[in-house]
């Protein structure tokens, strides 16, 4: 009987040192081999990464003025644990947000009652003031300062700009390594888009130890937060606001080359937008709408991201090519009564005027836009050759300018014509061709730079909206002759000088301006009305384009703009005794 | 004088101090424990634990003063006493956590079920040890059944599942050592397993979810799986070599409750790492070791009841509350013998302790 009770106690001994084996092969098992992987996890219990957002860059106009910053915005953060739910109500009617909300966001945190929830974004100062009223009541309660971005001027220059939006998963998935955040805003469009990653910044963040409840308990680590560079653009802000006031509520688009440089004094695009829209927390239902805005396309650029038919602006490229290719010379004369017939029986294309010009040269041509006169120089220089050298003088051509969504226009040739419509290219279409209308299509930054070209002799002006001092500067030459230029600039005087020129009305007496007027038919509504120049003619310094669509007759519609523009510009002393504020700068 | 060296010779007269070291050097690595373990609370247990651990040593010596054969004779009313005590909690206890498990008295709190435990190991060795194996085996087998049956019902329905639970090893484990044909054990075991569906309707709610969350944790992460979640993460993270003294997170900034009580294990394995858990269960080794040397040297068939029922006492509740932080063993409020801080657990252990000291003193006496 002994032996029973001893060999039963060996086996229960057995046990008993099995057991404690097991149990420390199972330590062994969770400490040393998955030891790591379960200090991570007590890692990420305790260490809480708060970010600290760098304040994006400012974009800032020539002379220094901001068109965009970053303001203080002031959210109101709850700690739950903190809260008497007593006053939720009085909170709610604060704030101006549903009760229910409030409850809702209070209710998700149960678990980590020490961290800071977000009730409402970019509060006014008022209602800050209203909760510190409150205080003992409203205990837990607390605004924080944040960056907002905020674009002081609105509307004036919203193309240029852009605008901002929530970075996507897909845009946070390909940039998340390079310092953008999951929750990041981030440049949509415009300069906003283009010079994102230098407006951006660096985040900072604190490394901060928390308890089970969320409650800081120290900080372990902090980094500074980068703020993002500020952009200076060429642009003069009150040149921009000048012509945006001058469009009222007409839809177009004009522009103001500094011709030697190549700056952007002014794109403006209308109807315009508000960027403030896309970051105010307050204003989505606005935002919605210019999104939304199927017939006005506010978000478009009509200055550089959309191609209108040029109508007799064109013109200009015709003379060049005809006088270039020797079909004509400066003492050609055509005679027009009205319309002009390829052949005999052949349909006959119209003049403006249908009791015909008579004789005319080329610089009464241009002068006068006579359409027959380029209806023959087009029939001699044929479709390739204005197809050359439109593209010679920067139309059809991707313009090299810090803006997004960017139109090339459309020079059409025989090519071509083949590719999009399977047809062959008739001798009719080079006659449209040739006065600016049928296929072809220009954005009027292209004919801002169409008039430099010019005045500059052939060298084709740099264009660019952001003062970059390490661009790089490439001369090109459009390679035209000095005779050639010559003629053309002549005419162009005469359209705006002489009685007979179809854009006097926007002749003025403080500077002597030269100009091409168009009048581009879009049937069956009204026709887009151009007008694009340089002054002062003696010593070209800036050029003009303006364009309004289905503004009417180009003559009288955009040059009265183009004249009010000019009246303007004097007013802030461009063309007086004072140097413009812009220029003291540039050259500080 | 005389009366001096008669009580000095009554009481350390072959005193078995290995096993009275071993158990001390466990509550002293349990009183650094609890003193890390609630450095970030308000009051510090690890004081209140030092005076506990002074009355258990006083009553350990008490009871090797008295020797087993006095409790032995008192095992009848120990017995009655301890369940009136449980009936009495029952009714007139106050609650805690939930349940009804202490009786205040002035300051103190104790808890009637350690006590009820110690009780059952002597009754059932009273009982069982006076009578020859080899008759009646049926009999005894169901009187045995019944004198646990009365205690764990009532812990039971406290309720404290861990602890009631606890019975059925200690049952076993001294019917085993007494000889019961194995049958019965088996048979006991495979009803049990039976009825299990029945038990699981008479469980309160969260003891269900306790029990799920044993077989999946991550079916509630935030609710009843939190605690086995947090738990293995204190474990693991402690690494082989430990976060340092005082210097565990996932005590320090609460993620684990309970860290000074059943989760005592938890801050040895995330400060200490392996070597020192290691070094724990080592200890808890040598405690088994010197406590079944305690077995192997006696005679007395009660005796060697007594310390089998201790043994397997200690054992499972090491087992179930080591295994508990790692998630080998579901989430029960089984405190860690001779580690955990409260009082009653602490001075349980020191007179079961008392008690084999005591039967190693006497084991020469025939």
């Amino acid at each position: 009987m002994n032996r029973l009770a001893d060999i039963r106690l060996s086996i229960f001994r057995g046990i008993v040192f099995t057991v404690i084996a097991g149990l420390a092969a199972a330590l062994y098992y969770f400490q040393v081999l998955h030891g790591s992987y379960y200090r991570r996890l007590s890692e990420k219990n305790r260490i809480r990464l708060i970010r600290v957002e760098a304040p994006r860059g400012a974009v800032l106009d020539r002379n220094g003025v901001a068109l965009a910053k970053t303001r203080a915005s002031l959210d109101v953060f709850v700690i739950p644990e903190d809260f008497n739910s007593e006053y939720t109500a009085f909170l709610a009617a604060v704030l101006e947000i549903p009760r229910q909300d409030i409850e809702q966001k209070l209710k998700n945190l149960r678990d980590a009652p020490f961290v800071p929830v977000l009730l409402k974004k970019d509060v006014t100062k008022e209602v800050v003031f209203r909760i510190e009223e409150k205080r003992p009541g409203l205990s837990g309660v607390y605004a924080v300062i944040q960056g907002l971005r905020y674009y002081p001027e609105g509307k004036a220059v919203s193309h240029v700009l852009g605008y901002l939006g929530k970075i996507t998963q897909e845009e946070y998935a390909a940039l998340g390594a390079e310092g953008y955040h999951f929750d990041d805003w981030i440049g949509r469009s415009g300069i906003e888009k283009i010079y994102d990653r230098r407006l951006h910044g660096e985040d900072g963040g604190r490394q901060v130890e928390v308890n089970v409840r969320g409650r800081q308990v120290r900080v372990l680590g902090e980094k500074e937060a980068v703020g993002g560079e500020t952009v200076a653009l060429t642009i003069d802000l009150r040149v921009q606001k000048l012509i945006s006031q001058a469009f009222g509520e007409k839809k177009g688009a004009a522009c103001i080359l500094d011709i030697e440089t190549g700056e952007v004094l002014a794109l403006v695009s209308k109807p315009d937008f508000d960027p403030n829209v896309f970051v105010s927390p307050s204003r989505g239902a606005e935002r919605m709408r210019v999104v939304l805005d199927r017939t006005q396309l506010p978000l478009l650029n009509r200055g550089a991201g959309a191609g209108f038919p040029p109508g007799s602006v064109f013109k200009l490229v015709s003379a060049i090519a005809g006088l270039e290719t020797g079909k004509i010379t400066p003492s050609t004369t055509f005679f027009c009564h009205g319309s002009y017939r390829l052949r005999p029986n052949s349909r006959a294309f119209k003049c403006w005027n249908p009791n015909g010009h008579g004789y005319v040269n080329l610089t009464q041509a241009i002068e006068r836009s006579c359409n027959v006169y380029f209806y023959q120089v087009g029939a001699r220089v044929g479709v390739e050759n204005l197809s050359k050298y439109s593209h010679k003088l920067g139309l059809g051509e991707f313009m090299d300018i810090e803006q997004t969504n960017l139109s090339e226009g459309l020079i059409p040739d025989t090519a071509w014509k083949r590719a999009r419509f399977q047809d062959d290219w008739y001798q009719g279409e080079t006659l449209n061709f040739a006065i600016g209308q049928g296929y072809v299509l220009t954005t009027p930054l292209q004919l801002a730079q169409l008039s430099a070209i010019i005045a500059r002799d052939g060298v084709i002006p740099e264009v660019h909206i952001v003062r970059d001092p390490h661009r790089k500067r490439s001369v090109r030459n459009a390679g035209i002759r000095p005779r050639t230029i010559e003629l053309v600039k002549k005419g162009m005087l005469q359209v705006v000088q002489s009685d007979r020129g179809t854009g006097k009305l926007a002749r003025v007496d403080f500077v002597r301006v030269a100009a091409k007027t168009g009048t581009a038919q879009v049937p069956p509504n009204e026709p887009h009305a151009w007008f694009s120049g340089f002054f002062p003619f003696d010593r070209p310094k800036y050029a003009l384009v303006v364009f309004i669509e289905h503004g009417g007759a180009g003559g009288l519609h955009a040059g009265r703009l183009a004249k009010e523009i000019l009246l303007g510009m004097k007013g802030l002393g461009f063309f007086g005794e004072a140097a413009p504020a812009g220029e003291v700068v540039a050259h500080a | 004088m005389l009366d001096l060296d008669y009580h000095k010779e009554r009481l350390f007269k072959g005193f078995y101090w290995p096993l009275f070291r071993t158990a001390l050097m466990v509550s002293l690595l349990g009183l650094l424990a609890i003193y890390s373990g609630s450095s970030g609370l308000a009051s510090n247990f690890a004081v209140k634990q030092l005076l506990w651990l002074g009355i258990a040593v006083a009553a350990l010596f008490t009871v090797v003063w008295l020797g087993y054969r006095t409790f032995l004779s008192f095992a009848y009313p120990m017995y009655v006493v301890s369940i009136l005590m449980l009936l009495f909690v029952m009714f007139l206890g106050s609650i805690r956590l939930g349940a009804q498990r202490w009786i205040h008295l002035g300051p103190l709190a104790i808890q009637p079920s350690e006590f009820a435990k110690i009780a059952t190991i002597l009754m059932l060795a009273h009982y069982l040890g006076e009578r020859a194996r080899n008759r009646y085996q049926t009999k005894r087998f169901l009187v045995a059944f019944f004198i646990v049956a009365f205690p764990m019902l009532l812990i039971l329905e406290q309720p404290d599942l861990g602890t009631a639970l606890i019975f059925m090893p200690i049952l076993f484990c001294i019917l085993f050592l007494w000889g019961v044909r194995l049958r019965y054990l088996f048979i006991t075991a495979g009803l049990g397993l039976v009825s299990m569906p029945v038990f699981w309707f008479a469980l309160k709610e969260y003891q269900k979810k306790r029990l799920l969350v044993f077989l999946n944790p991550n079916i509630d992460p935030l609710g009843a799986g939190y605690t086995a979640i947090q738990s293995k993460i204190a474990v693991g993270s402690g690494g082989l070599f430990g976060k340092g003294y005082l210097h565990g997170t996932q005590i320090k900034l609460n993620f684990l409750p309970e860290h000074h009580t059943d989760f005592i294990f938890c801050v040895v394995a995330e400060e200490w790492g392996f070597l020192g858990s290691l070094c724990v269960l080592l200890l808890f080794a040598l405690l088994f070791m010197k406590m079944l040397r305690v077995i192997e040297r006696t005679s007395d068939t009660r005796a060697r009841l007594i310390a089998a029922g201790v043994v397997s006492m200690i054992f499972f509740q090491v087992l179930v509350n080591i295994g508990m932080t790692v998630g080998l063993m579901p989430i029960t409020g089984l405190p860690l013998p001779f580690f955990s801080y409260g009082g009653s657990s602490l001075v349980s252990m020191f007179v079961a302790v008392g008690l084999l000291i005591s039967i190693y003193k006497e084991r020469s006496i025939f």
